[in-house]
């Protein structure tokens, strides 16, 4: 969904501004999106330390695609998420190559040293909007986006590991996505 | 890939949960939709990413976050403008690395280390005139320059570099023409960092060391490798240097091949 065209004008004119390397435009980029970048990191990588080195190279990338953002397209609020997004699975996936996901749809069986139960209060207080949500979904839509939305998982992992057809695990988490959004809508509401 | 496939998979796409070859496929096919079905498909996404917004936690970025974010971009720009690659591996470090701080970011720190090489190899450093360092009247200072390093390196470099706790040894060949020339930077808690550039080819290494007023070797602070182009080589634990004679020497030598011209 494009801004207005005020909108789309004011985006345009940043973004030409942070991809020419303007300190200024850097600057106001960065203090208009630099807590929802933060909070989108925080909600999924291990720790704030994480989330404060992928903020700083979320606007690296941020920099060097601003000459490919069209505001025809999408506001300027979508491509920062996209970016920060697709940033922070690349990093998930490269983190999973190397050490066991979290998986938070799996049972923790063995008690856990000291660290990681404060690990899991503070993943508990991460998660704790988005799992109360997500608590509500069918089984099979809350297996889906929690492992492709937090682990990030792709659908053809995901059907591969559950024994599912992939069209099944799509149309699970488009499904899942709808009711989080009318969850909120209704939160909105009341 | 179908208009359908392109509506379909958007949400798959905004969150990147197709794997590689899909993601590819999905942004080829989307750059070559008409120009209504693109809007459709960027609906989807921004339909999508909005969803997740209201799941996001409540938390405050640390203020000083801010300052090492510009610094990074900042110093990312500088470093394309420049030329110079943005890996440690520009800048052969040779010697102890101290352990990163988790609050500095990983690229940063190459992208500083690799300047402030780049900066002594261009033979220009901007010493702060203090107090005790009133003697250095043959170092280059200008404003012009200062100026250059804080646009094109930001101000994480600057705070770096231009600590009031920051301490600069410089060293000078006894022999203007003779090859050679290094800085010694000395921050908090006794740990340095050796700049160094051109020393000449030596097996066995060099060792930084402090000398008396005759050149002969008092203490050895650190031994590293010579011979590259340029190094930055870390150092942990250095005395009190306040007064000292610094030396740069080739090991197994006692004529020193550099000599500090402050203390």
């Amino acid at each position: 969904m494009a801004a207005s065209p005020e909108n789309q004008a004011v985006d345009m004119a940043l973004m030409q501004g942070v991809a020419r390397g303007d300190a200024e435009a850097i600057q106001r980029l960065y203090d208009r999106f630099s807590s929802l970048v933060y909070r989108m990191a925080y909600q999924v990588l291990p720790s704030r330390d994480d989330a404060e080195d992928a903020v700083q190279e979320v606007f690296v990338r941020l920099w060097r695609t601003a000459g490919r953002y069209d505001p025809s397209r999408a506001a300027l609020v979508t491509w920062v998420m996209l970016i920060t997004r697709r940033f922070l699975v690349d990093r998930l996936r490269r983190a999973r190559s190397a050490l066991k996901p979290a998986v938070l749809d799996e049972k923790i069986t063995v008690p856990a040293p000291e660290h990681e139960v404060i690990a899991s209060q503070d993943k508990r207080e991460r998660f704790k909007g988005l799992m109360s949500k997500i608590d509500r979904l069918p089984a099979l839509q809350k297996t889906v986006v929690t492992r492709a939305y937090l682990n990030g998982q792709t659908l053809r992992q995901i059907g591969e590991e559950l024994n599912t057809p992939l069209g099944t695990i799509k149309s699970a988490l488009s499904r899942a996505l709808v009711r989080l959004r009318e969850t909120e809508t209704e939160g909105m509401a009341t | 890939m179908t208009i359908k496939d392109l509506i379909d998979l958007a949400p798959a796409y905004a969150l990147k949960t197709l794997d590689e070859r899909q993601d590819a496929d999905f942004t080829a096919a989307l750059d070559r939709a008409p120009r209504h079905i693109q809007a459709l498909v960027w609906d989807v996404i921004t339909r999508t990413l909005a969803g997740i917004e209201g799941t996001l936690p409540a938390v405050q970025r640390a203020l000083a976050l801010r300052p090492r974010t510009l610094g990074l971009v900042a110093a990312a720009i500088a470093g394309e403008k420049i030329g110079e690659p943005q890996t440690a591996g520009a800048s052969p470090i040779v010697g102890r690395i101290q352990p990163p701080r988790r609050t500095v970011n990983p690229l940063w720190r190459a992208a500083a280390i690799g300047c402030a090489a780049a900066a002594v190899l261009m033979g220009v450093v901007w010493v702060q005139m203090r107090q005790e360092y009133a003697a250095l009247d043959n170092v280059f200072t200008s404003n012009m320059l200062s100026e250059k390093f804080q646009r094109d390196f930001g101000d994480a470099f600057e705070s770096r570099l231009f600590s009031a706790s920051t301490k600069f040894v410089q060293f000078a060949a006894g022999d203007a023409a003779a090859p050679g020339k290094a800085v010694l930077i000395i921050g908090e808690g006794g740990s340095a960092q050796l700049l160094c550039r051109d020393l000449p080819k030596n097996a066995a290494g060099y060792q930084l060391a402090v000398v008396d007023s005759q050149g002969r070797v008092e203490r050895v602070l650190s031994t590293f490798r010579g011979g590259e182009q340029r190094a930055v080589v870390s150092v942990d634990g250095l005395p009190d240097l306040a007064g000292a004679r610094l030396a740069i020497l080739p090991v197994g030598e006692d004529k020193a091949l550099l000599t500090s011209t402050n203390a």
